[in-house]
Formats: structure tokens, sequence, C-alpha cells
């Protein structure tokens, strides 16, 4: 088979890549992040990259285009991402140490003609307890005893003994929190035996690749008969190589985690353990697994201990994860009083509504537009997006990540420019981009209404000119409001349809919490202002962070909020929206934004 | 009579005004027909070109088509009654293990606002019960739905559901949906794709035509 060198600037990392691969499938081999929101079907144009020839450049799709020759590929810069979920404010966590790994260490006593015991049974002796050693233990258990000369640290869970170690090794006892996101994957390191956080770490889910959503993804492990493996692979190398990071930070060995507690959506929870989702996809939605499961760390290839046990934190329903259930945790909406909405506006949109307790949730396919897909200048946040828009005297004023020149604009931007739009009379009410002689008659002044415009993509209005020379200005188009209206529409729909199978109104609530990356960086205000949340005091609305990710961590400190997630899950009464009568009514009405 | 104000009033979405003003036609005995062609019809015509051309969204276009439908109703009783053919039959709806059905419902409102005679089949429509629909209702177009690149593959199977039973040949079949284009159309053997639900009325009367 014919292989040719892809070189990948500016990192100048080299490939060896078969005839006729994608440079997206060669970007992945490099290690190199590249955004393919649209799965590689060459429709979302993320994934631009220049390719040298001869002093001669050109911009071309990497998923379109094939390697036939050796080839130089210069990577923009724009693709190095802000992991906004993994800087999110990091609350201290409070809750009682009680992991559900032990490290205990113990003497065992020298055998000898009067005590002719096994070394097994002379350990469970020393333990006063008739705990199993796994395969690993007991292979490890006559040296461990020799080298520690009787002084042994067992490792266990429940009643088996996971690993032997020589002496006294307790406080070598660690353990991860792991957040998957559909987009971004956050590993927390803890030590163990005091509860102390001595890290976190972020990468992009590298399963991006294959599509932004979690559809594109099931699509994928049904169209390519080792997807399910490749998407398997490609999450826990990220990772891995997270993990790699905050061992050499913390100096401690990967070998010494011995716990990982993990949280992520259905999909996600299933691609991790490599179980088929696809059953996900069609109508009734059906998971393989939604309860707590435990597996060790060398069946899916996690660089943890081998023995290590990987709990997956339950799943609610198909569309409803982990996520939330960590999330649920981290609020504790259990065991409030009040009346309380929690919303997590990530890839996808959950939304929980906790009355006095009870529990009932939802998911809604807000779709990609809060993640820049699907928006021709749609970028995820990153220097160079816009992310945020206020009014001057005379015009409009664009607040860009980095503080440079724009490049695109993210969802956070896309939200409040949006809102900033509607206020000045630029987008009625029912959506609509207003002409160029509209905004003239309203009396607006030139440096807006010159902004609005026409051309074969549609009605514009006009942000900032190129990066590039000779490229196209940045423009917000029809049709990218109109993307907008579906993914704010189908939030509040969500809430909408929770506070009606209560009984409640939005007056009724005590507080909206907003969790994920996205929810910490939107203006509460453009939520507000365009509809997408119900009316209600913006001072009730406030940001969790990343609350998945301290749900995890929660469950892997404390064994008794790990039980408290099943609790959990069997008492929140899922609401499936696809199958309601006045889904359609009410979402069309709410795709007005006023 | 000129029905520009029975037209002004669908395109607006005043519902009880197109009602009142359908009345009014009658009364004055103005045909149901001439009322359905020259006022209903072009009416959502000019509907589905202001969605294609980003003035109107689903919003407007459900307005609009709620709003056609309060005349329709006065309408149709009568055109029934004359036996008055339609233009033509479409069975409608969005395929197995799919859900979505606001495109559908959509296109079945354009549909029947462009003089159509439409059955909506509903949701999760297996290739077995658009085969059964087909022998049922004998339609001449037969028109699919889907939201998801997962449930696509429905279309395929159901096309060849209709093959096996036979009865290709007696329908156009068309299908829609986010992530459907015409190059699946073609791979699929449909006989036409349409973007949205304007397309799916004006493809539609270039066969039947």
């Amino acid at each position: 088979m014919e292989t040719y060198k892809v070189l990948f600037l500016p990192e100048g990392i080299e490939v060896n890549v078969a005839r006729g691969d994608s440079l997206l499938k060669a970007a992945a081999l490099a290690g190199i992040e590249l955004e393919g929101p649209c799965g590689g079907k060459g429709t979302c144009g993320k994934c631009k990259v220049k390719l040298v020839e001869k002093g001669d450049s050109r911009w071309v799709l990497a998923c379109r285009t094939l390697v036939t020759k050796n080839i130089k590929v210069e990577i923009p810069q724009t693709d190095i991402q802000l992991h906004r979920k993994g800087e999110l404010e990091n609350i201290p966590l409070s809750v009682k140490l009680k992991t559900s790994v032990h490290k205990q260490q113990v003497t065992v006593q020298p055998p000898s003609l009067d005590y002719q015991v096994s070394d097994l049974g002379r350990l469970q002796q020393a333990l006063e307890d008739k705990v199993i050693p796994s395969h690993h233990a007991l292979k490890s258990l006559p040296r461990a005893i020799e080298l520690g000369q009787g002084k042994v640290t067992v490792v266990l869970h429940e009643k088996t003994i996971i690993a032997v170690e020589p002496g006294d090794t307790t406080s070598k006892f660690y353990g991860i929190a792991v957040d998957i996101g559909t987009t971004t994957v956050v590993a927390s390191l803890y030590h163990l035996k005091s509860g102390e956080k001595l890290g976190s770490a972020s990468a992009t889910n590298a399963q991006n690749i294959f599509g932004a959503d979690v559809i594109s993804r099931i699509e994928y492990v049904i169209s390519q008969s080792d997807g399910l493996d490749q998407l398997q692979r490609r999450v826990t190398n990220v990772i891995n190589r997270l993990l790699k990071q905050l061992c050499q930070k913390a100096n401690i060995e990967p070998t010494s985690i011995y716990q990982a507690v993990v949280a992520g959506n259905t999909t996600m929870s299933h691609l991790f353990l490599g179980v088929d989702p696809r059953a996900l996809a069609p109508s009734p939605y059906i998971p393989v697994f939604t309860q707590k499961i435990a597996i060790k760390a060398k069946e899916i290839g996690l660089n943890i201990a081998p023995e290590g046990i990987v709990s997956i934190i339950p799943c609610i329903a198909g569309y409803i994860g982990g996520d939330t259930t960590a999330m649920i945790l981290d609020a504790q909406l259990k065991t409030e009083r009040r009346t309380i909405l929690a919303v997590d506006i990530g890839t996808n949109g959950e939304m929980v509504l906790a009355v006095n307790g009870r529990l009932t949730a939802c998911s809604t396919a807000a779709g990609p537009a809060f993640e820049g897909a699907h928006i021709k200048f749609g970028m995820r946040a990153a220097p160079g997006a816009v992310e945020g828009v206020t009014t001057t005297p005379q015009s409009i004023d664009l607040k860009v990540i980095g503080g440079g020149a724009p490049k695109g604009i993210c969802g956070s931007g896309l939200l409040e420019l949006v809102q900033v739009l509607l206020d000045l009379g630029i987008i009625t009410p029912s959506g609509r981009l207003i002409s160029p002689e509209e905004g003239k008659a309203l009396g607006l002044s030139p440096a807006l209404w010159e902004r609005l415009g026409r051309n074969a993509d549609g009605n514009y209005f006009y942000l900032a000119p190129s990066p590039e020379e000779g490229g196209d200005p940045i423009v917000v188009y029809q049709r990218d409001i109109r993307e907008l209206q579906l993914a704010k529409a189908a939030i509040r729909t969500g809430i909408e349809i929770l506070l009606r199978e209560e009984g409640l109104l939005a007056s009724d609530l005590d507080q909206v919490l907003l969790a994920g990356a996205f929810g910490s960086f939107i203006n509460k205000h453009s939520a507000l202002g365009i509809g997408m949340l119900p009316p209600v005091n913006p001072d009730l609305i406030t940001s969790i962070g990343n609350a998945a990710g301290r749900g995890a961590s929660l469950a892997l400190l404390s064994s008794e909020v790990l039980d408290e997630a099943s609790e959990v899950v069997a008492n929140v009464k899922h609401i499936e929206l696809s199958g309601r009568a006045d889904f359609q009514d009410i979402f069309v009405e709410n795709l007005s934004f006023r | 009579m000129s029905f520009t104000e029975i037209r002004q009033a669908v395109i607006e979405g005043a519902a009880a005004k197109v009602k009142e003003l359908t009345q009014a036609a009658l009364d004055a005995g103005e045909s149901p027909q001439a009322i359905l062609n020259e006022g209903l019809i072009p009416a959502m015509g000019t509907v589905g070109e202001k969605f294609q051309s980003g003035e109107f969204y689903i919003s407007e276009m459900m307005i609009s088509a709620r709003a056609m439908y309060s005349g329709l109703n006065l309408v149709k009783p009568l055109l029934s009654q004359q036996k008055a053919e339609s233009k033509g039959k479409a069975v409608v709806g969005t395929v197995q293990g799919d859900l979505h059905d606001i495109g559908k419902n959509l296109v079945c409102m354009m549909m029947e606002g462009g003089g159509y005679e439409v059955i909506d089949l509903g949701i999760n429509i297996t290739p077995d019960q658009f085969v059964a629909a087909i022998k049922e209702h004998n339609p001449d177009f037969v028109m699919m739905s889907a939201l998801l690149t997962t449930t696509m593959a429905s279309m395929e199977k159901t096309i060849k559901a209709i093959e096996a039973a036979g009865l290709r040949d007696q329908v156009k079949i068309a299908i829609g949906g986010a992530p459907v284009t015409q190059k699946y159309a073609d791979s699929i053997g449909a006989d036409f794709f349409a973007s949205d639900a304007g397309e799916a009325v004006s493809k539609a009367n270039a066969f039947i035509n």
C-alpha cells in the first residue's frame, strides 16, 4: 500500500498516510485537534487547513481533501481551543471522605511448622476478614510479603483485594474524577487519603472529528465496522493523556491511582465502555445500560492501576446521562426544599426541576448553535471569537477573546449579539433580520443600518472585516439567527413542559442554576432577553460551573454519594418530550424571540 | 372578484379574517373552486416563497397555514359535495424510528394549501405501513420525512418494500428532512427531494402538470 508523508505546521509533526486517506484522518493520526462538527461530510466548513505547495498556498477542507502525494499542511491557529469548561471556578467540595476503595496496612505473621497457614490465609487473619484476592493480587502476594518482611498494604474494594504492595504504601493512594463531555473532557486528580485535590486538566474530546453531536458519533458506530472501537480508544487516549499530565505535575505514579469515577451523558458512557449505543438513535431510544457500572481499568485501557475500579455514574435515560445525575448530586437537589431549575446547556440540553426534593427531568436537542456549528462564522470559544457585544451611542462594540481582530463568533457572543439587535429593532420579535431600507426608516444611525445587506447566502448583519486578505467579511446571516431560534426554542420548551408537569409557573421558581461551560459564560440578561429562559428575576440565576465534574468528584470521595446516585436515578421522573402532544405547539410558539 | 384580500389575510396569518372573507365570498356566490385556486392556493405559494427567502420561518408558515385552514374548512365540504377533483393525493409520514413531525406537518399543510388531498400517516411509520397506505388510498405521491441520519436509512427500506409489493410505478416518491440531500435521494431511487415544504408543493406540481 502506497503511503505519503504529510507534514503539519507549525507543530512540525510528520505522519505517513495511506493513499486516498483524508487530511482530517491524517491530522487525527498526528494528534492534531481539528474540528469536525459535521462528522467529515464537508458541510460545516470548520476543518479548513492550508495546503502549502511550491510557495503557493490554498485553503481546503481537511475532510474532503485526499492525500495523493507528499504534502505540507498549515493548521490555522484558531484551532487551538480554549477549554472553557476546564477553567471554571474551583468551588471547594465539602463531603465526608469515605472512599469506595481502601488501603490498609497490615503485618502478616511469619509461618512456621506450628503455623503452616498459606500466605493468603495469614493475610486474611491479619485483616480479620475473609477477603478474596483478585488474580493480580494473588500473583503479587508472595513477593510483597517477602519484600515487606511481613508488612504489606492491601488495596480493598468491597470484599476483594485488588492489589497487594510491600511495606506501607497507604499514602500512595489516588483517585480521579472524569467528566466526559461530548465536546470537552475534564479530569481531576485527588489524594484519596486526605481528600485533597491535586490538579485538574482538560482537553477536547477527540471523538469530535467524527461529529460534534452524539447522533453523528452513533452514526459512525453504525457505518464503520470498527467505529465503536475507534471511538472508545479516542476518548480513552484523551483521558490517558490528561492522566499523564496530572501525574507528572503531582509527581505520582499512575499506578497508584486505584479508582476512577466517570460522569458522561448516556452516549458518552456507552462509548467509553465500548458498549454499542446504536439503539439510542431511533425511537424508543433504548440504552444498553443506565445503571451504575464498575469495571477494572485494564478492561478498557485506562492507564491507572490495572485492577483499579472504574465506576460509571448511573444515567437517567437515553438522553439524560450520568453527567445530569452528577449535577443533581452536586446541587443537592434531592435535599433542597425550594423550587429549583437546573439547566445544563452543553452540546445537548438537559434540565432538572426540583420541587421540594421531587425531581423531574427532560432533555432537548438544543443543537450545535451554542457551540458555533451550523453558524456560518461560528466558532468555539477561542482567541478571535466574538464573545460579547455592547451598544455604543451610534453603533456596536465587539468583545473578542484574546482582544485581537475577530475571526468568528462563539455561542455566547451570538446570544448577546441577537439580544442587542432585538433591542435595537434590527431583528424583529419573530426573528427576521430587517433590510437596510427598513433600518434607515427606523431612524437607526448609518453605522448600524449600513451593516445590513444581502448576498447569495441571504440577508446578513456585518460584524467585521475578514482577518485574511481577500477573505469573506465576518457577518451573521438570517439563517444563523434561525438556527439560534431553534436552539433557544428547544431549551425554553423543555423548561416550560417541566413546569407544566408540576403545575408551576416561572414565577414559582426560587432559583435557576446554569451548569456547564456555556452556562458559565453566557450573559444571563441575553438568555432572558431572547426568551431562552422564562421570565425570572436575573438575580435568581446562578452559574454553578462544571457541576457534572464536581458531582463525579463527590462520588469519588464518598461511596455514600456514589450510592446516592443510584437512588437519585431511580427517583427522577423522566419526561420524554418526543411523546408529548403539546410539544409542537409550545415549541413553535417559542421560536419567536419575544 | 379579486381574492387579494383573502390572499393577504392568509399571508398575514389572520385566521378570523380569512374565515370571515371566505364566508362572505361564498355568500356572494363565488365558487369554492375559485376561492381555493385564486385565493388560498396562491397565498400559500407566496408563503412558501417567503420561507425560501428567509422572510418567513416555521412559526409564520404555521400561522399562515392555520389561517388558510380557517378558509379551507369552509370550502372543502362544498368541494366534495360538488365532487370536485383535487389536484392529486399524497400520503405523508415520518419514517420508522423517527418521531420528528414539525417538518412533516408543514408539508401536509402546504400540500393541502396547494390543492392536494393529504393523508397524514403520522410518525414512526414502518415500510409495511407505507405500503398498506398506498394500497388503501391509491395516492399519486408518497412523501417521507426524517430528521436523523440514523433513521434516514428507513427511507431506502421503504422504497424497497414498495418495489417488492409491485407498487413502485404507481407512485412518485418524495423525501425530505434536515439530513436528506439530492444525492441521497438519487442513490436510493426516490423521484424527488424537497428542501422545504414549499418546494415539496412546487415539485409535486411539476409532476402533475
